[in-house]
This record gives structure tokens, C-alpha cells and sequence, in this order.
């Protein structure tokens, strides 16, 4: 049991750095048959052809932010419920009840949020 | 000689990772180009070889030849990380996907959380990729796929569990043992695989979903300082996410590689004809994403993000609380959760643009008129 487990992950992480040595090699291999004549203008931030202006790196909206807080409310909340999906035919009403609770605070946050006009783009 | 075989084996897998990410690329990208000329009524590309079938890889070898450079501003690290990232997780994914029955790189304890949690590597990648170039265009289109693509995610895990209450367990091989005999699981749960599905265009960035690269408002968003072959990696990844993404659709909502005969020709204890249902089924569900792309305009920034929030995940919660009832109080829940699922089915696809339109014009009548 252990050892398969173990291979298990071993399989994972041969994956992994398959998948980045792949690119690697062919990075390389498109370096020795590919030209490279660089001028100052390719080099340069391509904005449709104007010289760009100010730091592309300023703060960005903060919308963004908003959203990768839900996205983690919610990206944790599938973390608890995955559990619950393999072992609730077992639990029962009991386990449905407790459930039912779960996803309505979560409901009642996303109606907040919902409410408060977090999730409006303009 | 145990080790040296189980090298051998993980050698073997990971080769045939690489040879669905490039066959799937270079094939759909001609299927695609082929399909949409069909639909349009003109011919397409048809020059290089027969009916055009070699145009991908000419263009793959153009590509390669391609000048490849970083720009001066960019990152120097994490410009070369993003594209290698973005391949990791159209390889890694493959490690859980039965291609046929005894055809499974290995199959994971926690199968349908790898999906997850390998996939997030092409939201990451798109994002530092963007970032690292240094450019607003870049900049504005990966935090745009990002946004996009972290929301979706959400509503394609809330199908996932579906599936995990459905075949009780977490493993690949199981979720497709569940589904013997044509009780495939898109049969009797429709409405769950309509919210996967559509979250998982979305997470293609593709078809309506397509505003990360939307051409004509941010030259091709978060690829825009990538050339040559760097970009060709995010390309690839696209292309091959098509069939990638099918491959885990139909592992999980059509059976798998199940079919008729599946089982006839089995040596080496993998069923050969297997692989061509599998291969038949996904390319039915590419076909369909050409399709949808071709069909639908591109949707606003807004309404895509409030289609994630204000629709898919409230339907979803709800969807998963239907079902465990359903599961747990309905005697034969198969024919229960069949009744249930393609009512809501049919309902979300009839009153869906009733519902918007009439919102919008609420919205319309609500807003202060002007005068000229």
C-alpha cells in the first residue's frame, strides 16, 4: 500500500518535469534552426506601434482582488465538500442537515457579496 | 529488472502524453479550420497534401523557424517559465485519463482533485506569462483569463462533485466503472454536465469565452510580446486543451472508452477497441466546441463574469444539494435524478434568455431618460 502510494506520487512528479523538459527541448532545438536579428524597435513594448508610455507594472484595478477573494472562499469550500461527497450515503439526513448549513452561509456570503456590488465588472 | 520496468512503463505513458498533446494540436487545428470552412461554405485550407491535411505541420515547422526573442523590459525568468508551465499542465493532466481499460499512467487516490489542481498550472502560467512581458495589452489580458478562468473554475468543481457523489469515489477508474452498461452519467445528470461543460469552454478560453485574446481590442491579449516558438507553446497548449478537455469530459460524463465490443481485442490487458470509441466520443464532443465557437458572438467582460456568479454557482450549490436529496430519499435515485436533472435541463436552457432579456430591459426602463 505504502510502495503504490509512493509510486503513485513518483508518477506525478516524472509527469511534472516531463511535461517542462518537453518545452525545454524544443526551445532548444527551435534556438539552433531559428534566425535572430534584434533592433532596438523589437526589443521595445509592441503598442501598436506608438512608443509606449509610464510603467505597464502601476496597481491595476481592484476588481481583480475582489474576485480572487471569492474565488478562495470558494476554492476552499469545494476542499471541505469533496470529503463529504464519498461518505454522505453513510452519513444520512444528519450529514445532509449539516451540509444544507454549510452552503447556506456560503449562499448567504455569495448574496452578500452579490449585494454589496462585489460582483459587478463596471 | 522490477525498476527498470516500471521506468519503462512511466516512460512509455509520458510518450504518449506527448504524442496526444502534439497529434491533438496539429490535428484540430487543421479539424478546426476545415469544420469552420464547412460551416461558412468555402473551402479552407485544401493545398498542402490531401484536402490540406499537412497544413499544420508546415505551419508547425514555420513556427519553429520563427525568430524568438525576448523583449528588452520582460522578465528574463519568468518570460521562459510561463510557456514551460502552461505545457506542464496539458502533460500532467493526461497522468489520470484512462485512454482504455488497462490504459492509465496511474490512477490517482484524489484522480478528480489532480484534474483540478493541475489544471490551475495554465491559469498560472497564462498570468505570469502576461505579467513578466511587460506590456498593457499582456498585462490587461491575463488578468482578464485569469479572472475568467479562476471563476469558471468554481462551477466546474461544483460538477465534479456530482460526479464524485454519483461514482462515490475520487478515482478515475472508478467514475468509469460507475458508468457500466450505458448509464453513462451526462444520461442521467444532463443538467451537471451542461454546467461542466460550459464552465470547461470557458476555461479553454475559447469559443464565447474568447475575450483573454480577443484580437480586436487587445491584439491577442496576455501572447501579444511572445514570438516563435515561446508563443507556439501557448498555442499548442490551446489547441491540444481541446481534446484534453473532451478526453476528461467524456472520461467522466460518457463513459469513457465503453462501447459496443469494447472488450474484444484485449492484449497486453489493454482493450484495443476501447480507444476507438474513446477516440470517436471525443472527437463528437471537438466537434461540438467548433461548433459553439462558431455559433455564439464573444460575450462582455461583465456579462461573462456575472454568467460565473450570479448563474453558474448558485445553480451549482443548489445542483448539489438536489442531488444528495435525490440520492439519499428517492428509492431509485438513477430514474429520480433523471427526471430532476433534465427538467432543470430543459428549464435553464428555455427560460435562460427570457429571464436575461427581461432583467435588462428592467434595467433599461430603470435608467434616467435623456433628452436631447
Amino acid at each position: 500500500m505504502t510502495s503504490e502510494y509512493l509510486t503513485n506520487w513518483l508518477y506525478v512528479w516524472f509527469f511534472i518535469a516531463a511535461g517542462g523538459a518537453l518545452v525545454v527541448l524544443i526551445l532548444l532545438f527551435s534556438k539552433l534552426i531559428n534566425p535572430s536579428h534584434l533592433t532596438a524597435e523589437k526589443l521595445a513594448p509592441y503598442e501598436c506601434g506608438i512608443p509606449p508610455v509610464g510603467n505597464p507594472w502601476a496597481p491595476f484595478a481592484v476588481r481583480y482582488y475582489v474576485f480572487g477573494l471569492l474565488f478562495l472562499v470558494f476554492d476552499v469550500e469545494a476542499v471541505f465538500l469533496f470529503p463529504w461527497t464519498l461518505v454522505f450515503r453513510t452519513l444520512g439526513t444528519a450529514g445532509f442537515v449539516e451540509m444544507l448549513l454549510f452552503i447556506a452561509v456560503l449562499g448567504f456570503g455569495l448574496l452578500y457579496a452579490w449585494r454589496k456590488g462585489a460582483l459587478e465588472w463596471a | 529488472m522490477d525498476t527498470f520496468l516500471a521506468i519503462l512503463r512511466a516512460v512509455v505513458f509520458v510518450v504518449i502524453a506527448y504524442a496526444v498533446v502534439f497529434v491533438a494540436a496539429l490535428v484540430n487545428i487543421v479539424f478546426e479550420r476545415r469544420v469552420l470552412a464547412f460551416m461558412q461554405d468555402r473551402h479552407g485550407p485544401n493545398r498542402t497534401g490531401p484536402h490540406g491535411v499537412l497544413q499544420s505541420i508546415a505551419d508547425a515547422f514555420k513556427m519553429m523557424g520563427k525568430e524568438d526573442f525576448r523583449p528588452l523590459l520582460a522578465d528574463p525568468v519568468l518570460f521562459t517559465l510561463a510557456p514551460i508551465m502552461v505545457m506542464i499542465g496539458a502533460v500532467a493532466v493526461q497522468l489520470v485519463i484512462p485512454y482504455t481499460s488497462g490504459m492509465t499512467a496511474t490512477g490517482l487516490d484524489v484522480g478528480l482533485i489532480f484534474i483540478v489542481a493541475i489544471t490551475g498550472f495554465t491559469t498560472m502560467a497564462i498570468l505570469l506569462g502576461g505579467w513578466s512581458s511587460r506590456n498593457k495589452y499582456s498585462l490587461v489580458g491575463a488578468l482578464r483569463a485569469a479572472a475568467q478562468m479562476i471563476s469558471y473554475e468554481i462551477p466546474m468543481i461544483l460538477g465534479l462533485l456530482i460526479v464524485a457523489m454519483i461514482a462515490g469515489s475520487l478515482r478515475i477508474g472508478d467514475v468509469v466503472a460507475a458508468q457500466a452498461g450505458y448509464q453513462w452519467i451526462a444520461f442521467y445528470a444532463p443538467f451537471t454536465f451542461l454546467i461542466f461543460y460550459i464552465s470547461s469552454i470557458a476555461e479553454l478560453n475559447r469559443g464565447p469565452f474568447d475575450l483573454p485574446e480577443s484580437e480586436s481590442e487587445l491584439v491577442s491579449g496576455y501572447g501579444t510580446e511572445y514570438s516563435g516558438m515561446r508563443f507556439g507553446m501557448f498555442f499548442l497548449n490551446e489547441y491540444a486543451g481541446l481534446t484534453i478537455m473532451s478526453m476528461i469530459a467524456v472520461t467522466l460524463f460518457f463513459g469513457g472508452w465503453q462501447g459496443p465490443f469494447a472488450g474484444a481485442v484485449v492484449f497486453w490487458g489493454v482493450s484495443w477497441i476501447g480507444i476507438i470509441w474513446f477516440l470517436i466520443k471525443v472527437y463528437i464532443l471537438v466537434f461540438a466546441l467548433v461548433w459553439i465557437r462558431l455559433s455564439l458572438p464573444r460575450l462582455q467582460v461583465d456579462q461573462l463574469m456575472a454568467f460565473a456568479w450570479k448563474i453558474l454557482i448558485p445553480l451549482g450549490l443548489l445542483n448539489i444539494l438536489a442531488t444528495a436529496a435525490v440520492m439519499l430519499w428517492i428509492p431509485h435515485w438513477k430514474l429520480g435524478m433523471a427526471v430532476f436533472s433534465w427538467v432543470a435541463f430543459f428549464a435553464f436552457v428555455v427560460l435562460l434568455d427570457p429571464i436575461l432579456k427581461w432583467r435588462l430591459r428592467r434595467q433599461r426602463d430603470r435608467l434616467p431618460v435623456v433628452n436631447a
